[in-house]
């Protein structure tokens, strides 16, 4: 019956476990040797959801001590996450919203 | 892993660059030190950041940042010539900390900026936070 | 003498009008069944739209909410609709004959 908001919450912990990524390269940002790393998100089926990948950039530097974190790319990402997830809050909220409509209207 | 996890690891980074911005005004208090108890002139500081972890079950997780030793620069120190300086050696030279004042000073806006990119983070996980306390309402 | 009374006639011949029979205008029933046919494909293209979102296989923020703003003032309108359906029958059963 929650199909679609069972979707939208297994969403809402991809964008979480997102800004949990973002925090910790930002965090991280003068930490020598420190490699950034990025969610991607997957889509599994029956039930469908969405799962977090987190993969490490290992291949650029863009420091002279071994970084790779570009904090100006971190703070896109992050306010992208953060328009992503109350995006998401919402929707759950107008699904919430229409199930007790139909059901006060009984 | 929840929203928290997010803040506390951006509560590590401001830890992290404020340590740091002691460690730059030492530096800095210190340009002029020429006498410290281990004798010979002061050493420019640096802090050794690394990633911290939490173990959890089965595993650990990045769970911020941390500084795990203070080092000190190697580079020589500068000669100044200065005979009337108690310091000074036979040939009237005095060894200065390797202290670059300018340098610490762009170090400083370094640690400024990475501090306020922390607390972004904080204020967005934040702003998450109550995107998902509206929900039902 | 007397006359034998007449046998009643019947006042009218003529059939009265079925409730069922088309009167030219569409049938009240259909016309039902369009709108809540269209109501429920309003509701669940609202709910693919959020679907895609959440998937990743749109980020149409705009697109997505507006259609669930749809969905949602649909489902208003038809709650609306019933209430003065279930009125309107009402005031029939109340009506004095």
């Amino acid at each position: 019956m929650f199909n679609g908001v069972d979707l939208i919450q297994s969403a809402m912990g991809v964008s979480s476990v997102t800004a949990n990524v973002i925090a910790n390269n930002v965090a991280n940002a003068d930490t020598p040797n420190f490699k950034a790393s990025y969610v991607i998100q997957r889509v599994e089926e029956n039930p469908k959801k969405v799962v977090p990948d987190i993969v490490t950039d290992n291949s650029t530097s863009i420091s002279n001590d071994g970084n790779n974190v570009d904090v100006n790319q971190q703070m896109a990402l992050l306010a992208q996450n953060t328009i992503r997830y109350q995006t998401l809050a919402l929707l759950a909220s107008m699904s919430f919203k229409r199930y007790a409509d139909v059901l006060r209207s009984s | 892993m929840s929203l928290f996890t997010a803040m506390n690891i951006s509560s590590s980074g401001m830890t992290a660059q404020q340590f740091r911005v002691d460690i730059i005004s030492n530096n800095i208090a210190n340009a002029n030190t020429t006498q410290t108890p281990e004798g010979g002139p002061y050493r420019r500081e640096i802090p050794i950041f690394a990633e911290r972890f939490k173990s959890a079950m089965g595993g650990s997780s990045p769970y911020g940042v941390e500084v795990v030793k203070i080092a000190q620069d190697k580079a020589p120190f500068q000669e100044i010539y200065d005979p009337s300086n108690p310091n000074a050696n036979k040939n009237g030279y005095v060894e200065m900390p390797n202290v670059n004042v300018l340098r610490e000073m762009v170090d400083m806006i370094d640690a400024q900026r990475t501090y306020e990119a922390n607390a972004t983070v904080i204020s967005d996980v934040k702003t998450m936070a109550s995107a998902a306390l509206q929900i039902g309402k | 003498m007397v006359n034998p009374i007449n046998p009643i006639t019947p006042i009218s011949t003529g059939t009265a009008p079925s409730l069922n029979s088309n009167q030219g205008g569409p049938d009240f029933k259909k016309i039902l069944e369009n709108a809540i046919d269209k109501v429920n494909s309003t509701v669940q293209n609202a709910e693919q739209m959020s679907q895609d979102f959440a998937t990743g296989k749109t980020s149409d923020i705009q697109g997505v909410l507006i259609a669930a703003e749809k969905a949602d003032i649909m489902l208003q309108l038809t709650d609306e609709v019933r209430n003065k359906i279930v009125s309107a029958y009402q005031d029939i059963m109340r009506m004095q004959i």
